[in-house]
């Protein structure tokens, strides 16, 4: 039986799921609160990728522990922060995570479309 | 909701809920509230139970994901493949699924009676939490329901009572503790006409700001101001519904006249929906439905009168202001307004309460008794789960430790032991909201009475949510009790004895069993005490005659009968058409039939027996004369009402009931005695007493009989009349030609029919269904208890096999065998049943209130419920006993 590594190649950790993928998206530009997440993602994918609280942080700690989110010691500053409110910000290692992801994403688009297949219009 | 999610973040491991625990609840509030401000409440119950989904999977995946490395061997279990990383964990969890899924269809018949068990109890439950929650929990449907509040006065004769209607601008003038106060009155029937047919509409009288209070918007036009108030302008504001029904959808408000009680009236705006109000029926008035029309205060005949308790008061609290502190400045009201009113006596009690509380109040009890009943009855459902997985696990043992000896850990063996406890809870809650929602949509048919204005109860998201909880926790009971018990089990040492079957889990069984018996127990004297409650209600003499009768009643509004001679006139005529249809033996007329739910109580004077204390209260009916004949209430003495008894006659007659004559002529003649009313002007005129008639339950059949004196129509000739037909065949034959017959005097009144067959099968329709409900949990604890029995003693039998042989063959007899199995089996069931009367003698004292003819410590009832419970018992032993008398002693010897 492999004994997994604790520290993982960025290719190791994909591919990556949908929330996983979403929140390091949500993250790759700024630093938001678990729940700002939950609004950026559902406002970014209207609606399509709703996360409960639990989904949330089941994925934040996988992130975490992967070492490919980290959180925030210090708050940005803000009028509406909220002193209860932890911040989230992704590493390098997490830019790494989603740039792979998002070429393996690519990658799998491309084949899809040189097979002629097309969305159906809704 | 917060709390449950806290409570529910413990199912994480403690390293992950102190890192994570407070944000994922910070985060979850904010969830819902969104979901709930934008999607409504529907959604956010959606959105909770999703969230507790995801909870118990991050906890499931954290807490497999903490175990070390399983063990190698593990592997090579046969149904548990190999998976990659971090879904292993949870395919694993998966494949117990499957597996237990697989067992069970191995074993349809262990599962369907599982199954069957819970989702019945889950069912049950779920429905009575449903209403309860409908009825009791939920805020009532008006915005800022919790603080809205009700004042009432608190009168020792009639409880909390409303005020008179000019109390309202007091209240007005010296509360300072609220943002808004308002009156309406009860619902009353109007007659609606001038569009379309005639007929008969539940109205009510609201001050202005009333319908505002209780979030009521106009779809078109306006609600009731001030000045309409203040003109006593003739208006009328419809609900949406009405407004459809008698106008057409669609058609404009446009000023159109109606006519209420041949009161000409505008309607002035139309609700945006329909507005359900908090309280419907009055002392003097049951009447279930809610208004569909609402006029001003002013147009009330007693909107102006001190004296008559009309208008019940609701105000909403201001945003400081404390139920405490609305009440403190109540208590000074009384002292303040006695000054200026003679009315108000000083040491008046008002009372500021919540509404919500006032509301629910007259269901709340009944709900709670039916509430902790069915969770007694959810109890022995688990109890009998619970029982049955441990006779399952004991019989499973040899497998399991065949599995351990293959190197599957405790932990692997208690994952499946809690899939098989998650599948058939969720199997049991799937059955069980099926079963509630059979049971919330017969709810409106079950006639509970008066619930509140928020009691729309339907199969909806809380409900589910209730089923889905009740499903977890017992299987969460059930699992515990399992995985105890076989987590004791000495797996190696039972290879080694090569036995397939454990010892163990006799003694947990055994309890569960006398816990079982002891509440089966409990619900059963219950059931039996409401069951022979509702026998003797159902025995009282109701003191008149109720086959072959059917009433219709009509008002005879004052405008267009202005007159007593007009009136009499009408119901002479329509006496005379009544009688004239054929099958129609003898006609009646009466203004309030009896167990109608309207009594009115007037003060009466008795000649010669001054009463210090102010007039006694007679209940009051106006009666033609074959009114006693038409209904077969016997004539003591004296003689019924004639057609000499006119109204310009110089001699004025009543006829009272032995009652009256018992209390206040004891041992005497009542004939020729003379009484009078107490009216507001003053004392009316002497009345002679020419006939004694038999006594009528008018209040309701478990209610004592009241004085009574009934007045000749032809003296008193009031607006609302009962015509009453006495047929030869079925009555509702005759509804439509009674109807027809009525018409045909005037066309302009609306009939409205029932037969007194009817009201006192409706008078004891509550007694009826709470002895239903109750005599179905109860016998459905006694089959569950007796299937528990049975499991435990053919368990003990089968364990026992080769003892029996042993003693078969020392010579022991089939007698003997049977007296052994029976007595062990009865010992367990005794004990049960002593605790059972002991806390049934402590639980049916809470029944008084509900009980009628019958103690609340009945020896016949708990004896005879015992009786029963024992007998069953016995049975359910039987069928195992007498397998064990019927063993063949070298069978029995060979075995394992």
């Amino acid at each position: 039986v492999p004994d997994y590594p604790r520290r993982r190649l960025p290719q190791h950790h994909l591919p990556l799921s949908v929330p996983v993928f979403q929140i390091l998206l949500s993250l790759s530009d700024c630093e938001l609160h678990g729940y700002a997440i939950i609004q950026d993602i559902r406002d970014r994918t209207e609606g399509e990728v709703q996360l409960t609280a639990s989904t949330l942080y089941a994925a934040i700690k996988r992130l975490l522990d992967a070492g490919l989110i980290n959180e925030l010691e210090t708050r940005p500053s803000g009028d509406e922060d909220d002193a209860r409110r932890r911040y989230y910000r992704i590493t390098s290692m997490g830019l790494d995570v989603a740039r792979l992801e998002t070429g393996r994403l690519e990658r799998t688009l491309r084949m899809a479309r040189d097979k002629k297949l097309r969305p159906r219009k809704a | 909701m917060i709390t449950l999610y806290r409570l529910a973040l413990g199912m994480l491991p403690a390293a992950v809920r102190e890192q994570h625990g407070e944000q994922m609840s910070v985060v979850f509030a904010d969830v819902v509230h969104d979901v709930r401000r934008r999607l409504g409440r529907y959604a956010a119950c959606r959105v909770i139970v999703a969230e507790l989904g995801a909870l118990l999977l991050f906890a499931w995946r954290e807490r497999r994901g903490q175990k070390p490395p399983p063990r190698i061997d593990e592997r090579y279990l046969v149904w548990q493949s190999e998976n990659e990383g971090g879904r292993r964990m949870f395919g694993s969890f998966l494949q117990d699924l499957r597996y237990a899924a697989r067992t069970f269809l191995r074993r349809p018949a262990f599962f369907a009676t599982v199954v069957l068990t819970l989702g019945l109890g889950i069912g049950a439950a779920t429905a009575i939490a449903s209403l309860v929650d409908a009825t009791i929990l939920r805020p009532l449907p008006y915005p800022g329901a919790d603080r809205l509040v009700a004042i009432v006065e608190d009168s020792q004769r009639f409880g909390k009572a409303p005020f008179a209607a000019p109390f309202l601008r007091d209240f007005r003038e010296h509360l300072t503790q609220y943002d808004a106060i308002a009156a309406f009155t009860s619902t009353w029937d109007v007659t609606l006409t001038g569009v379309g047919e005639a007929q008969r509409v539940p109205g009510a009288f609201v001050s202005d700001g009333l319908l505002e209070l209780f979030g009521a918007r106009a779809r078109n036009g306006r609600l009731l101001t001030p000045a309409d108030e203040q003109a006593a302008s003739k208006v009328a504001v419809f609900s949406e519904r009405l407004w459809d029904r008698t106008f057409g959808r669609g058609t404009p408000l446009d000023g159109q006249i109606i006519r209420i009680n041949d009161e000409p009236l505008t309607v002035v705006g139309i609700l945006n929906g329909d507005l359900r109000m908090p309280i419907t029926s009055s002392i003097l008035v049951a009447n279930h439905q809610t208004a569909e029309l609402w006029m001003p205060m002013a147009l009330n005949p007693f909107a102006s009168l001190r004296t008559v308790p009309v208008a019940n008061i609701a105000g909403r609290l201001a945003p400081e202001a404390t139920l405490a502190h609305a009440q403190q400045e109540l208590e000074r009201l009384p002292a303040a307004l006695s000054k200026a009113y003679r009315e108000v006596p000083a040491d008046a009690r008002y009372t500021a309460v919540s509404l919500a509380a006032l509301v629910s109040e007259p269901v709340r009890k009944p709900l709670l008794a039916l509430l902790v009943a069915v969770l007694v009855l959810l109890l022995i459902a688990c109890a009998n789960v619970a029982n049955l997985m441990l006779a399952r696990s004991a019989s499973q043992a040899g497998e399991l430790a065949v599995r351990a000896a293959l190197g599957a850990s405790r932990g692997r063996l208690m994952h499946q032991m809690m899939a098989e406890s998650l599948l058939l809870a969720g199997a049991g809650t799937a059955l069980g909201i099926f079963v509630a929602s059979l049971a919330i949509s017969a709810v409106p048919s079950l006639a509970l009475g008066d619930l509140p204005p928020s009691a729309t109860i339907h199969m909806n998201a809380r409900a589910a949510t209730i089923a889905g909880f009740a499903g977890l926790i017992v299987a969460m009971l059930v699992a515990v009790v399992t995985a105890v018990q076989s987590s004791r089990t000495a797996v190696f040492s039972m290879i080694r004895d090569g036995a397939r079957t454990v010892e163990g889990g006799q003694g947990i069984r055994a309890a569960l069993v006398f816990a079982e018996v002891a509440l089966a127990l409990v619900l059963l004297v219950s059931a039996g005490l409401l069951a022979r409650s509702f026998w003797s209600l159902s025995r009282v003499d109701p003191g008149f005659r109720t086959d072959r009768l059917l009433a219709s009643g009509v008002e005879m509004p004052g405008r267009r009968y202005p007159t007593p001679e007009s009136r009499r006139a009408f119901v002479a005529q329509a006496l005379d058409r009544i009688q004239a249809l054929p099958g129609v033996a003898r006609t009646a007329a009466v203004n309030r039939l009896p167990l109608g739910g309207a009594n009115v109580l007037v003060g009466v004077e008795i000649e010669g027996q001054p009463q210090p204390e102010g007039p006694v209260s007679m209940d009051r009916r106006v009666v033609t004369d074959t009114y006693f004949s038409t209904l077969g209430i016997p004539l003591r003495s004296g003689r019924a009402f004639v057609t000499g008894d006119r109204a310009d006659a110089a001699d004025r007659v009543v006829i009272v009931n032995e009652t009256v004559t018992r209390r206040f002529w004891p041992g005497g003649n009542a004939l020729d005695r003379r009484l009078r009313f107490m009216l507001r002007g003053g004392p009316g005129p002497w009345l002679r007493v020419v006939g004694v008639v038999g006594d009528v339950r008018h209040h309701g059949l478990d209610q004592p009989v009241q004085p009574e004196v009934y007045v000749p129509y032809a003296q008193a000739a009031v607006e609302s009349m009962v015509f009453l037909a006495q047929t030869h065949g079925d009555p509702l034959q005759l509804a439509e030609p009674m109807r027809r017959a009525l018409q045909g005097v005037d066309p302009l009144l609306p009939v409205r029919q029932e037969t007194p067959a009817g009201l006192v099968k409706a008078s004891v329709a509550e007694p009826r269904l709470r002895a239903l409900l109750f005599n179905g949990f109860g016998v459905a604890a006694l089959l569950l208890s007796a299937l528990g029995i049975y499991g435990v003693v053919a368990h003990a039998v089968e364990r026992r096999t080769r003892e029996i042989g042993v003693r078969m063959a020392l010579g022991a007899t089939r007698a003997n065998i049977l007296g052994l199995v029976l007595r062990n089996g009865m010992r367990m069931v005794m004990g049960g049943a002593a605790a059972g009367l002991v806390a049934a003698a402590l639980v049916t004292r809470a029944l008084r209130g509900f009980l009628f003819g019958v103690p609340a410590l009945d020896p016949l009832t708990f004896a005879g419920v015992t009786g029963l419970l024992l007998l069953v018992a016995v049975f359910a032993i039987l069928v195992p006993a007498l397998r064990a008398m019927r063993l063949d002693p070298i069978t029995a010897l060979r075995i394992d």
